[in-house]
């Protein structure tokens, strides 16, 4: 069973799906294909860390890119907006970088888990008692 | 409400420089906030990260951490999905759109809940300067 199971995730179809399902993500949800694909890149495919995210940054921004156009065409995107949050986000990710040694990153992870179950729960929520319309 | 703004895009930039999806923390709080419904905030999200994720690519290249190898094998699985993804966000209903980023945000804050929890103790094995990656 044991063997069977890293055969399959090792295999060429596992790692295309696997690929599949990040760009799937990141197209309708508009971010977490890398989450999906950096643990099983590290741990199917047996990249240290750092490998295994920089990768997925190579597969994630074509896909970003080519999401962006569809969203841009559909009239998803809010310019103002998002100048004010991609300059915050660049200055946050040169603190972020800087303080990483510093932080206690399990507990970070610890911490926003419980925020994205929170939110998550509660976006479930109003998906199935909000009024039609909302 | 600007500095609200600004706070959440520094606060998801520095999550994103730890490797965390910043998507994850910027998409309930842009819609708490009233300011973007699912699939602008979606669009920020992917807008967002594209000039982080050019440069950090960049940085990694020239570190040697990507694996090319993987990518033909990878990249088109992904902008596949991410067609079909992007389509998909334009073409769902609202609701049914958060709905479904709801039950994907619990998945995987249940996830970081979890590895974060159990992070501690396998990094400290494999790094012990406490650095979790670069």
């Amino acid at each position: 069973m044991d063997r069977m199971k890293s055969h399959w995730t090792s295999s060429a179809l596992f790692l295309g799906l696997t690929g599949f399902a990040a760009g799937l993500a990141n197209g309708l949800l508009g971010s977490g294909g890398g989450t999906l694909l950096v643990p099983v890149l590290a741990s199917c495919r047996h990249l240290e860390q750092h490998k295994a995210h920089a990768t997925t940054l190579c597969v994630i921004l074509p896909t970003a890119v080519i999401s962006a156009f569809i969203y841009a065409k559909n009239g998803f995107m809010d310019w103002p907006l998002i100048l004010k949050i991609t300059l915050s986000g660049i200055l946050g990710g040169v603190t972020g970088a800087l303080i990483l040694p510093k932080v206690p990153t399990g507990w970070l992870r610890a911490a926003l888990g419980c925020f994205m179950l929170i939110s998550g729960g509660k976006m479930l929520w109003t998906c199935f008692f909000m009024p039609p319309g909302f | 409400m600007d500095m609200l703004l600004y706070a959440a895009g520094f606060l998801a930039g520095i999550l994103s420089g730890m490797g965390v999806g910043g998507g994850s923390l910027l998409v309930p709080v842009l819609l708490a906030a009233g300011q973007a419904n699912q699939t602008t905030a979606q669009g920020v999200c992917l807008a967002s990260f594209l000039p982080v994720a050019f440069a950090a690519i960049i940085a990694h290249f020239r570190q040697k951490q990507i694996e090319l190898s993987f990518l033909p094998k990878l990249l088109p699985w992904a902008v596949a999905g991410a067609v079909l993804g992007a389509l998909g966000a334009g073409w769902l209903p609202l609701p049914w759109l958060q709905g479904i980023f709801g039950a994907f945000l619990c998945l995987l804050g249940g996830y970081e809940l979890l590895s974060g929890i159990f992070f501690n103790a396998k990094d400290s094995l494999s790094h012990p300067d406490g650095s979790t990656r670069e």
